[in-house]
């Protein structure tokens, strides 16, 4: 369980970030002893540039991020549970802050013709 | 390294600011060429924290959203984002706000929110904060939102600092506990 909460929590604190191996932790042999932790668990990519280390959510670490984050919003709301959408979003379907936003096509006509495209 | 699109150069950490949809919406064609370098990017900035001063108290910001409602924040070097409304704001958050800190990364500040949508206020509030939260990621600094209840609402901020008045004494809260009065 211990093991569980702290991968559960170093998925919180990297985020949709990339960050360095020393961000992690600034002691070189825990920040290693997270990155396995993580690994193991296959939810980080990791790269190297040159002497630096870099991690990042992979696809299941993003999928966990985004359920740990729906958890958060439900912890917060008071009074009946907002529903989940009734409906998976189909694929090519636009994102929530797209649909229905008037501000998107606006704003995406004004960068259009920002960029002269 | 810079990316010239059309009549506009970006850096890729801007374009990083940009979601998919708008990737295509803008840059049509061009977008997956755009998607690929990012992609392809190493973009590394370590994290902007500030120190403000709320009711004479320190209070840490850290990159991200902080909402502010009926606080007097200041926070030294910050920059304030310009009084535009509707179309004009979000413009500027997309497209402005990124290389004035790429000339130099600072604490942001946006000024009455609430009040910056003339129609669809609802939408407007989200579609700014959505913008504000991908720029406070990208370049990795705190951005600070002064708004009302409309804004309140949204889930995506890092803290909360709220302060109102109760018979003549002003209470400030941070994320719900007691910072003074």
């Amino acid at each position: 369980m211990n093991e569980l909460l702290r991968i559960l929590g170093w998925v919180m604190k990297i985020g949709e970030e990339e960050v360095l191996l020393s961000e992690i932790s600034r002691n070189s042999r825990k920040a290693h002893e997270v990155l396995e932790l993580l690994r193991a668990r296959g939810v980080v990519n990791v790269r190297k540039k040159g002497r630096l280390t870099i991690v990042s959510l992979n696809e299941k670490g993003l999928e966990i991020l985004s359920l740990l984050k729906r958890a958060r919003e439900l912890l917060e709301t008071q009074g009946p549970l907002p529903a989940v959408a009734a409906e998976p979003e189909a694929a090519g379907e636009l994102p929530s802050f797209v649909a229905g936003n008037p501000w998107f096509s606006i704003l995406a006509q004004r960068g259009r013709s920002r960029v002269g495209l | 390294m810079v990316v010239v699109v059309g009549k506009e150069a970006f850096t890729l950490r801007h374009l990083k600011v940009f979601r998919r949809e708008e990737l295509e919406a803008i840059f049509g064609e061009l977008a997956p060429s755009i998607e690929r370098e990012l992609s392809r990017a190493l973009l590394l900035l370590a994290p902007l924290a500030v120190r403000a001063q709320v009711c004479g108290r320190e209070v840490l910001l850290t990159p991200g959203l902080t909402y502010v409602r009926g606080a007097a924040l200041a926070v030294p070097g910050a920059l304030t984002v310009p009084g535009l409304l509707d179309a004009d704001f979000l413009e500027y958050l997309l497209f402005d706000l990124p290389r004035v800190l790429e000339e130099g990364r600072r604490a942001v500040l946006v000024e009455d929110l609430d009040d910056r949508f003339t129609q669809h206020e609802e939408q407007g509030i989200r579609y700014a904060l959505d913008i504000l939260s991908r720029v406070a990621s990208a370049y990795r600094v705190p951005v600070v939102v002064f708004g009302g209840r409309a804004s309140e609402e949204w889930r995506g901020y890092v803290k909360r600092i709220i302060c109102t008045k109760e018979e003549g004494r002003v209470l400030c809260f941070v994320d719900g506990e007691k910072l003074c009065g």
